[in-house]
């Protein structure tokens, strides 16, 4: 099977990262260049400055393109913002006798269709399980029942925040295959079967947004995007010590920790001072303690609708951070104190590709936009090849 | 909590506390005229509009016309834009109009211009003043447009933000409560009266020396930590069974959710407004039907006041904050009722009250500078909360610097 190299373009608060992808004879992915772009355009995971969006952009894909030998002309979008929500739905038809393809693809319909405020556009729906007559979790192709239903979880975003981010690769002349909610991205990349199996929860700590897709008995249970991120923590340490947002970023990557420590408290640290001031130093704990309250709180916002649908207990497999945010000192310390479960920090897994860092926890959004890209592109292929069979039949010639 | 009304027992003279009513816009000046309608002993009242003729038209005395260059006196039209221009074009006035209050109560229907633009402002330099500011509003029914909604909903955020609290009533809500083929201006009318009786309700309490008082910093406490979010329920009932029949009004009603605001929040303040044939084991109902429905722990404060035109009938007004977020003291955890006048008469307390109203800092104004690099972008807010405010800060956790 042919499919040509796919192209994932990750709009990040912090970064624009560009990645391609190419299928290998044994039907692996291998991924051939990254192209990156520190972005300064975006606030929170949505466009707030149109030019400098798409120069970056441009940037990050030139360079994929000289890396990888390729001309890009299709992207698979990955994108996050406040704005983005899951909620869960169910579709149910009746049906009487044997249960055929038409069925599944009508109660998918059904399940699909829910009322959501006209600013609103469905990103995703993930189908969950089916049910035949209350007998949950089956293949219902074939078989005999009354009653088909089919759980579905419908991920929506703001329409015109997601129009505004495929507007910037049309002014690049890009066509864009997919829309992708990163949190879906990331979780493709990082999570194993066994661990959705068993329930986990998956925390992409972005610079700008914070995403989190929650599997609760092989499915995806819930989603969505709270708008706070590595960006909010530098603007608390930036408040808390009037520094500038570089400095506070600087002081953030060196020292931040999630946790206050004891050492903290006898540790003093140099605060950076402008020419003439007299230098400043702080203790540590302090720098710890304003941390430590925005990553709590955001685990808790997670933590507390979690709690609502009472899903928490059957995260079997624990939490799993990606995003740049898994970097910051105890953060998976501070995940397991919150949550009450094992955290580990998670990367893209069974990657094999240029860069052998290609497994950091940052780069999971993007290599998994690329394994969506093709999942896609497998399907469209097999679709497509079943036609061409049967064309051939009709003419006579299969 | 001996405050206030020991200062009125020994001076014995005017209100406790210089309430100031506000409408804002044309929707909340027909409330108002509604309050002052049947009201004998009124607080200051002022209506803020930017359309000349509709001002010129109220029956309310203290006028402030605002946005004379940016609309020419003609409204906005439903531009919330230039709703805000105008109340930036008369800081001044509208600074001199709050000065000299302890308590604003800013009255908006918001959707439309004038209200939804020039109501953040203005609460926003009350509370810069020092007033304890506490907002009404209601929201458009569904049919008066989607921009109209969407303009509230950015309304009510900016509101959330400037003021101590806001009581939002959703027209909506109220839907349930009137029979489907209610005539338009009843409708209208029926609004109104709600919004009218939940702000007399209040004043009443804290305005007269009552039999049971509520004072200005049983308000302050439950407005100050309610998260900038209250929820407000009406109740009233006549005739023998008038307290049930209040209660139960109230509690079954839409406005409070059939009783699930009361189920869920923190703190509440609870009036009773009835003729001098009020009995106590009324009182008492009321009290231990709250208290069953209310959580454990919950802070309730009630108050009543006897009035003789009220004889036959019984109102509950009560404030709630879903959102409580307890004082960083913690001082006061079991209900407080009815403060007996013996403890008044204790010759410290009223200095040591006032001490430590004065003492408490208003809380930090969470300015736009706050915000930092977040301040040009929509608002994350999540539970009543604005999270792009540093957390420390919104916890109240002191950072040296």
């Amino acid at each position: 099977m042919n499919i040509e190299p796919i192209v994932a373009l990750e709009l990040g608060t912090s970064r624009i990262r560009a990645m391609v992808g190419e299928a290998r004879e044994d039907d692996g992915l291998i991924i051939t260049a990254v192209g990156e772009c520190a972005s300064s355009g975006m606030r929170k995971g949505e466009l707030f400055h149109f030019d400098s969006v798409c120069e970056c952009v441009d940037r990050a894909l030139r360079q994929a393109e000289e890396a990888a030998g390729v001309t890009i002309n299709e992207v698979h979008l990955a994108l996050s913002g406040s704005q983005i929500e899951g909620i869960p739905n169910r579709g149910e038809i009746p049906v009487d006798g044997e249960i055929t393809d038409d069925h599944v693809e009508h109660v998918r319909r059904v399940a699909k269709e829910v009322t959501l405020p006209a600013d609103r556009q469905i990103l995703h729906s993930i189908v969950g399980q089916f049910c035949v007559d209350g007998l949950c979790g089956v293949r219902p192709t074939g078989m005999v029942g009354q009653k088909l239903a089919v759980e579905v979880l419908i991920l929506h975003g703001v329409h015109s925040r997601m129009v505004n981010l495929v507007r910037v690769a049309k002014t690049l002349k890009l066509d864009v295959v997919d829309l992708l909610f990163s949190g879906l991205c990331a979780a493709m990349a990082a999570l194993s079967a066994e661990q959705k199996l068993q329930g986990v929860l998956l925390i992409d700590l972005g610079g700008g947004t914070t995403d989190f897709m929650a599997y609760a008995n092989a499915r995806i249970a819930d989603a969505g995007a709270f708008g706070v991120g590595g960006d909010h923590v530098t603007n608390d340490i930036a408040k808390a010590f009037r520094l500038s947002t570089a400095e506070a970023e600087a002081l953030k990557i060196q020292y931040a920790d999630a946790m206050v420590s004891a050492a903290g408290r006898t540790r003093r640290i140099p605060l950076p001072a402008s020419a003439g001031e007299v230098p400043r130093t702080m203790k540590l704990s302090d720098l710890q303690t304003v941390v430590h309250l925005r990553m709590e709180e955001t685990f808790g916002l997670i933590r507390s609708r979690l709690q609502r649908q009472n899903l928490l207990n059957q995260m079997g497999g624990g939490v799993v951070l990606t995003g740049g945010g898994a970097y910051l000192k105890s953060v998976s310390q501070l995940a397991e104190k919150v949550f009450g479960l094992p955290c580990a920090i998670g990367g893209p897994r069974q990657i094999s590709g240029l860069a052998a860092n290609l497994s950091r926890p940052e780069y999971a959004t993007g290599v998994g936009a690329v394994l969506c890209g093709f999942r896609n592109a497998r399907m469209k292929a097999e679709q497509s090849r079943g036609v061409w069979t049967r064309m051939a039949q009709w003419f006579g010639l299969g | 909590m001996t405050t206030a009304r020991d200062k009125t027992m020994s001076e014995d003279s005017g209100p406790r506390c210089r309430v100031l009513v506000v409408a804002v816009g044309g929707g909340a000046g027909r409330v108002l005229e509604h309050v002052l309608r049947d009201w004998d002993d009124p607080p200051s009242v002022a209506l803020v509009n930017t359309d000349a003729r509709a001002l010129e038209d109220s029956e309310i005395d203290l006028k402030v016309w605002i946005g004379r260059t940016v609309s020419k006196g003609m409204g906005t039209g439903g531009d919330a834009e230039l709703g805000r221009l105008a109340a930036n074009e008369d800081l001044d006035a509208l600074r001199s109009l709050v000065a000299g209050h302890d308590l604003l109560i800013l009255l908006a229907c918001l959707g439309g211009g004038t209200a939804t633009g020039s109501a953040p402002v203005l609460a926003r330099l009350a509370r810069e003043s020092g007033l304890l500011t506490l907002v009404y509003v209601t929201m458009p029914f569904a049919f008066e447009g989607a921009r109209r909604l969407e303009q509230a909903q950015e309304g009510l955020a900016g509101l959330k933000q400037a003021a101590d609290a806001v009581v939002c009533l959703p027209n909506e809500r109220l839907h349930t409560l009137l029979a489907s083929d209610t005539p338009l201006p009843q409708a209208f009318a029926f609004v109104d009266r709600m919004m009218a009786a939940g702000i007399r309700g209040l004043w009443t309490l804290l305005a007269r020396n009552n039999m049971l008082n509520l004072d200005f910093s049983d308000l302050q406490t439950l407005v100050e930590n309610s998260g900038n979010e209250c929820c407000f329920g009406y109740g009233e009932g006549t005739g023998p069974n008038k307290t049930e029949e209040a209660l139960q009004s109230l509690l079954d009603g839409p406005m409070l959710e059939k009783g699930r605001v009361i189920a869920n929040a923190g703190a509440m303040i609870l009036s009773v407004t009835a003729g001098p044939d009020l009995a106590l084991s009324e009182l008492e109902q009321v009290h231990r039907r709250f208290k069953e429905t209310a959580r454990a722990g919950a802070r309730i404060a009630m108050g009543a006041a006897v009035l003789d035109e009220w004889t036959g009938r019984l109102a509950l007004t009560v404030l709630a904050a879903e959102h409580w977020i307890p004082g960083p003291r913690g001082d006061v955890d079991e209900p407080i009722v009815g403060q007996d006048h013996t403890e008044g008469r204790d010759a410290e307390a009223p200095e040591r009250g006032r001490r430590t109203r004065k003492g408490r800092e208003h809380p930090r104004l969470r300015l736009e500078s706050d915000r930092g690099r977040f301040k040009d972008v929509s608002p994350t807010i999540y539970d009543g909360a604005d999270l792009d405010i540093p957390t420390y800060q919104r916890q109240d956790v002191r950072i040296p610097t």
